[in-house]
């Protein structure tokens, strides 16, 4: 299938769209059409509605948006401006960080349909890099996170949120000896 | 509301805890009328499932009054009288679809551990730790219940509650047990295990069609009660050999299907201790498959090995060259309960099956404490304890 071969190793990937730093792939399969999940992604600010590290998204111009991350832990932001730099509709949807952003990063997401009603697989790949070179340190510092269990975690609660309606939580919920609070999610 | 909290091995309190909220569009609150404590539950009793935490709310036997909607419920009324299936499903994922119910994909906010250990994670579970997501169980007197427009049964408003409660897990996990036996006419059915979950495999081997079911276990109360309640033939392992007896009883060829009730024994595995902190490292050991081993060895050529009994981790020595020498078929699995609550309803009411047999023990919540206690200890032949709110 065509869309098939838009998929690129690491090495391609981190040769065409950076030189050194972090690669990170994943991939959820959702019961929803590549139509769909195109759509859902091209606007940046339904990202607000799972991705739970984000702290704001504003959409610049056509292409461009800006994001402001917040760590889990710790508190402290982080903030790009991402563009799309390839756009095929319904196969995938390419984007990198321009150069005023706090890191660089790059990914690509693509959408690629099963036979008989089995869904979509989306497909991504994220690459981080910094001038400094002193990436996985920042990562941990300021998102608290392994990029990668960040990108399957939301990836997970992407599908949450078009097959159930909704993410899965118990925060909030009751429980014994004056817990205030429910631990979060997965991402604790 | 008072709710039965977790505290640490051998320690639960009643406390007092906030009432439960509406907090996603598809939840639903259950005032609970009646809970029950399975025998699940005394593994986390125990303290040998990992992941829970102080406060935790036990219970996942529970039915009751709907009093609150969220927004996107639309086939429940409040006051509608439901019974709660002990896993969560969305409804709609690829595992739902095909009403593989506890294989739910969206069902877990915390589906991590799982993935770790098994590679995949599988529903949530009311009041079963954190790796099945952490959600405040049903021994308390009332629950929030996710996705409720999915898993609460609804059940007539007349029908006691004691016919009905075990609709929430071991009637559809002893159904589900003999249905996954392929059950042909003529068959005999092995079952390993009197307990809750053993006996409803007996009844339901029965409704399924088979023509013998020989049960096994060393309890009197307990073999006396598949004996004459479901009338099992019975065997106590330790009056006689099990494997000759089976051999005999099925003229030579063995059980056509043998069920494993027993399962994990209240031992959890090593495999956990890597993501558990040093508290859960020291009373690991690889499960105990000892009622595994002789089901194997008894069961027929050609015939079904099924597994409802809970396994946590490791199997030591299960005699695989034997399986495959006589190429038997396992079928295993947490139960689908969305799956079989319907059908179940309806031979309760036709007065098929009365699950209220298994009941010894009746309390009320403050007395949650110590009934744990009797129903770890097997005193005061301790079968089935029923939790009833007022
Ligand atoms: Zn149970
Ligand atoms: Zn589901």
């Amino acid at each position: 299938m065509e869309n098939q071969e838009t998929v690129v190793t690491p090495e391609e990937q981190q040769q065409r769209l950076i030189d050194q730093g972090l690669y990170t792939s994943e991939a959820v399969t959702v019961l929803s059409s590549p139509e769909e999940l195109y759509n859902f992604w091209l606007d940046p600010t339904n990202f607000m509605t799972f991705t739970e590290q984000l702290e704001a998204v504003h959409q610049i111009s056509e292409t461009k948006s800006h994001w402001v991350w917040r760590a889990l832990k710790g508190g402290k932001t982080i903030e790009w401006v991402s563009e799309i730099v390839e756009q095929k509709p319904y196969l995938l949807i390419a984007w990198r960080s321009t150069p005023e952003s706090d890191l660089r990063l790059s990914g690509r997401v693509e959408f690629v349909p099963l036979n008989y009603h089995r869904g979509t697989v989306v497909r991504v790949k994220m690459a981080y890099d910094l001038p400094t070179g002193k990436l996985l340190n920042l990562i941990e510092k300021t998102l608290g996170e392994s990029p990668h269990r960040n990108l399957k975690i939301n990836l997970i609660k992407l599908r949450e949120l078009f097959e159930a309606g909704e993410i899965p939580k118990v925060e909030g919920q009751p429980a014994g000896n004056k817990r205030e609070h429910e631990t979060k999610t997965a991402l604790h | 509301m008072k709710a039965v909290c977790w505290q640490g091995t051998k320690h639960v309190e009643v406390q007092k805890v906030p009432d439960p909220q509406i907090l996603n569009p598809r939840d639903i609150i259950v005032k609970i009328t009646s809970t029950a404590i399975c025998g699940s539950d005394l593994h986390l009793f125990d303290g040998v499932i990992p992941a829970m935490q102080k406060g935790d709310i036990l219970g996942h036997e529970f039915m009751g009054e709907v009093v609150e909607l969220g927004p996107h419920v639309k086939n429940l009324r409040v006051g509608d009288k439901v019974v709660v299936p002990f896993n969560i499903s969305c409804g709609h994922c690829f595992f739902c679809h095909r009403q593989e119910y506890s294989l739910c994909d969206n069902s877990n906010p915390k589906p991590e551990l799982a993935e770790k250990i098994y590679g995949h994670g599988a529903s949530g579970l009311f009041g079963y730790s954190h790796m099945y997501g952490g959600y405040a169980g049903g021994q308390a007197e009332y629950a929030r219940v996710p996705f409720g427009d999915v898993g609460p049964l609804k059940v007539p408003t007349d029908m006691d509650d004691e016919k009905v409660l075990f609709l929430s897990d071991i009637f559809p996990t002893g159904y589900m047990a003999a249905a996954n036996c392929n059950i042909q006419m003529g068959d005999t059915v092995a079952v390993w295990g009197c307990g809750p979950v053993g006996l409803f495999a007996i009844e339901s081997a029965y409704l399924l069609g088979a023509e013998r079911v020989i049960a096994i276990d060393h309890v009197p109360e307990r073999l006396q009660m598949a004996k004459n309640v479901c009338k099992a033939e019975v065997l106590n392992y330790e009056e006689v050999d099990v494997l000759d007896e089976l051999n005999i009883l099925t003229g030579g060829r063995g059980p056509d299907a043998c069920i494993d009730a027993v399962g994990l024994e209240a031992h959890g595995t090593d495999l956990y201790s890597k993501y558990e902190t040093a508290k859960m490292s020291v009373k690991m050991a690889t499960d105990r498959p000892i009622a595994l081993r002789q089901a194997i060895q008894a069961c027929r050529k050609g015939g079904t090995v099924s597994i409802p009994g809970v396994y946590g981790g490791f199997l030591d020595k299960v005699p695989l060259g034997a399986a495959f020498a006589k190429g038997l078929t396992f079928r295993m699995g947490q139960t689908h309960v969305r799956k079989y609550m319907e059908a179940l309803l309806e031979h309760i009411v036709q007065g098929d099956v009365d699950p209220s047999f298994l009941i010894t023990h009746r309390i009320n919540i403050e007395d949650a404490p110590d009934a744990y206690k009797t129903f770890l200890d097997k005193k005061d032949n301790c079968i089935k304890v029923v939790i009833k709110n007022h």
